[in-house]
């Protein structure tokens, strides 16, 4: 019996759509996580990827210096361009940069510290931060850094990056909040200390987009602690 | 042959073949972590070896679930590894390694204890509570041990009960020995030798990190 040729017409469109489904899972998604309730209400005079040194002061902020890069890609490994990384994260004591208490001069915030900082991706998705290695805030055991990743006025996502293997991890309540076990994965980096002690700390953090995007102009600062 | 009734069996067959070989990568999108990560595997042969681990970002996952570091993982070891890694477990993973349990008034931690049993670090019959030096749980024999044979007994476990608990203490034996360095898995035998071989001696407290607190939790 000849094979009719409606069946290598169907065998190609399959052939394809197979092909759709292998490069689909070629990454997992980065998981969604909550943006917390320091995010500030406005942005800071100073918004670039350098959260080390704002513009206008010559003293660094304290804490240990760290270079944290990524790339921003899609669940079958290519490039997610034309995208914005924004970091937040609390200063060397514990501060975040919107804290209620910031008026207050018996309380020791670092001032040089940016807190929130901004970045848009190069045509392969890489982005870059010079900022300083997270420590643990108020109410929270794990150091973290908040990432958001917006195209235009979509939330691609929202996550925490975690220091991989930090004690205080397992008693973070956000941490402790993600069950999955490939999940807690993907939202840790090593935090490479340097033997060099003039060098700078450095992270890799890619993210993952997938799943729904949300409509970023509707974010607004939660009332709520976080989680 | 009509030709609508042509088109049928091609069709079916063409619709059977794509959807065997979308299927584990569709099941894998949202499933279990054993059909997660066997949704890496391209072959489909039942093992994801690490070239076949396309995400970098899982490498630590799959070098800590690779026991026998064949660079290759079974959906054993792939349930044996997130067992280890679930919270609660027996064992520690070695990206978030546990604290030393504590037991009893002093705090002090126990070594080659497991946490997660005796629920949350009350004191344990396999302790002695109120003791003022560290010792090695009684009736452990061999290292990796988390029940002692004698209470084994009095369980009176199911084989298959018996079959997960000797699967999970050479498990723990192999991360032990993967964790520690020649010197100090030497040590530790010999301390167990000591005591199984009738020597109660108290063994004195490593430098084990202690149990700290977030400095700023709550504390604004």
């Amino acid at each position: 019996m000849s094979i009719p040729r409606e069946f290598y017409t169907l065998a190609t469109i399959c052939i394809m759509l197979s092909g759709i489904s292998l490069g689909a899972k070629l990454l997992e998604p980065t998981p969604r996580l909550s943006e917390g309730r320091n995010y500030p209400p406005a942005p800071p005079a100073d918004t670039d990827n350098d959260l080390v040194i704002i513009k206008g002061n010559k003293a660094p902020a304290l804490g240990q210096i760290t270079n944290l890069k990524g790339k921003i890609l899609n669940q079958d490994g290519s490039p997610n361009k034309n995208v914005v990384v924004e970091i937040w994260q609390s200063d060397a004591n514990g501060f975040f940069v919107n804290d209620e208490k910031r008026d207050d001069k018996t309380v020791k915030f670092d001032r040089n510290f940016q807190g929130y900082g901004r970045c848009d991706v190069n045509e392969l998705g890489e982005y870059t931060f010079r900022t300083i290695k997270p420590v643990p805030s108020a109410g929270r055991a794990a150091p973290h850094i908040f990432i958001r990743v917006k195209q235009g006025n979509l939330e691609l996502v929202t996550t925490q990056l975690f220091v991989r293997g930090y004690e205080g991890n397992k008693n973070d309540e956000v941490f402790k909040g993600i069950k999955d076990v490939l999940n807690r994965e993907l939202v840790q980096a090593d935090f490479k200390v340097p033997t060099d002690p003039k060098a700078e700390i450095s992270s890799q953090f890619d993210i993952v987009i997938g799943g729904r995007v949300l409509d970023a102009s509707r974010i607004v600062p939660q009332e709520s602690p976080e989680p | 042959m009509k030709p609508r009734s042509r088109l049928m069996i091609p069709g079916g067959l063409a619709a059977g073949l794509c959807v065997l070989v979308s299927l584990p990568f569709v099941v894998g999108l949202d499933g279990d972590i054993v059909s997660r990560l066997l949704s890496f595997d391209r072959n489909r042969d039942g093992a994801l070896t690490r070239n076949e681990m396309s995400d970098s970002r899982l490498l630590p996952i799959f070098e800590r679930y690779d026991s026998n570091k064949d660079a290759s993982l079974t959906r054993e070891e792939i349930i044996a590894g997130a067992e280890a890694d679930s919270p609660g477990s027996t064992t520690a993973a070695p990206a978030a390694p546990q604290q030393p349990a504590t037991f009893g008034g002093e705090g002090k931690p126990m070594i080659a204890r497991p946490t997660g049993i005796g629920g949350g670090g009350a004191p344990s019959p396999l302790t002695k509570a109120n003791s003022p030096s560290v010792a090695f749980p009684d009736g452990l024999t061999r290292v990796g041990q988390v029940v002692p044979d004698d209470i084994k007994e009095s369980l009176e476990l199911s084989d298959k009960q018996k079959k997960q608990i000797d699967d999970l203490e050479k498990d723990i034996a192999s991360r032990l020995d993967r964790i520690l360095n020649a010197k100090q898995a030497q040590l530790l035998k010999d301390r167990i030798n000591q005591q199984t071989n009738g020597s109660k001696t108290k063994i004195e407290s490593p430098d084990l990190p202690s149990q700290t607190n977030s400095p700023v939790d709550g504390d604004k």
